[in-house]
């Protein structure tokens, strides 16, 4: 029972990665890949580490994986946010892009 | 059947890594690709029932984001006119 659980979490954790993937390959526009890498990078590494965490009963290791999801979940945001803004500042426009809050406070003319 | 998927999504990011057309596309595949190899320490982790391959993933996610801010902080540092033709 354990195992076909651990089975199914490892299943949908490499469906979201081939699923971020196809993102990273399809979208239009730098900021919305970025939306692909991050699931890419939340979805596959943390379901994965939790099935790691349900395979081993729930023991001392665990603490291991919840720390490497603590760190995860940390810092991926960070550096997807440190990319876009750097993005942004040197000049990257997304596409189809209707109203412009960034241009009147920081980054303005 | 589980590594077929995971091979044709590291292919996919990195057709993205290759073709992309800013410097930030290829900074993100390969951000993306750095977690994929932590995914596959994660994997042979439960393949084996061990837990000595999750230093290997801690490691390689650390030095991931730590490389992603490194070059996001230094291109944000640079002039707006020396990157215009990397930008676009």
């Amino acid at each position: 029972m354990i195992e076909l659980i651990v089975q199914i979490m490892l299943y949908i954790s490499a469906v979201l990665s081939f699923i971020g993937a196809i993102g990273m390959l399809r979208f239009p526009d730098f900021y919305t890949r970025v939306h692909g890498a991050t699931m890419v990078n939340i979805g596959g590494v943390c379901l994965a580490l939790f099935a790691f965490v349900i395979s081993t009963f729930w023991s001392v290791y665990s603490v291991k994986a919840f720390i490497i999801i603590i760190i995860i979940l940390l810092t991926n945001p960070t550096a997807s946010h440190a990319i876009a803004d750097a993005a942004y500042k040197i000049g990257i426009k997304p596409k189809r892009l209707v109203k412009n809050d960034l241009k009147t406070r920081r980054h303005g003319k | 059947m589980i590594w077929v998927i995971f091979a044709v999504a590291a292919t996919l990011i990195a057709i993205r890594a290759m073709i992309g057309p800013s410097f930030a596309d290829r900074v993100i595949a390969f951000d993306a690709i750095v977690n994929l190899v932590a995914l596959l320490m994660v994997f042979q982790s439960i393949k084996v029932q061990s837990q000595l391959y999750l230093d290997i993933a801690v490691l390689i996610t650390m030095l991931g984001f730590i490389g992603t801010l490194a070059i996001a902080r230094y291109v944000k540092k640079q002039e707006k006119h020396k990157w215009r033709g990397v930008a676009e």
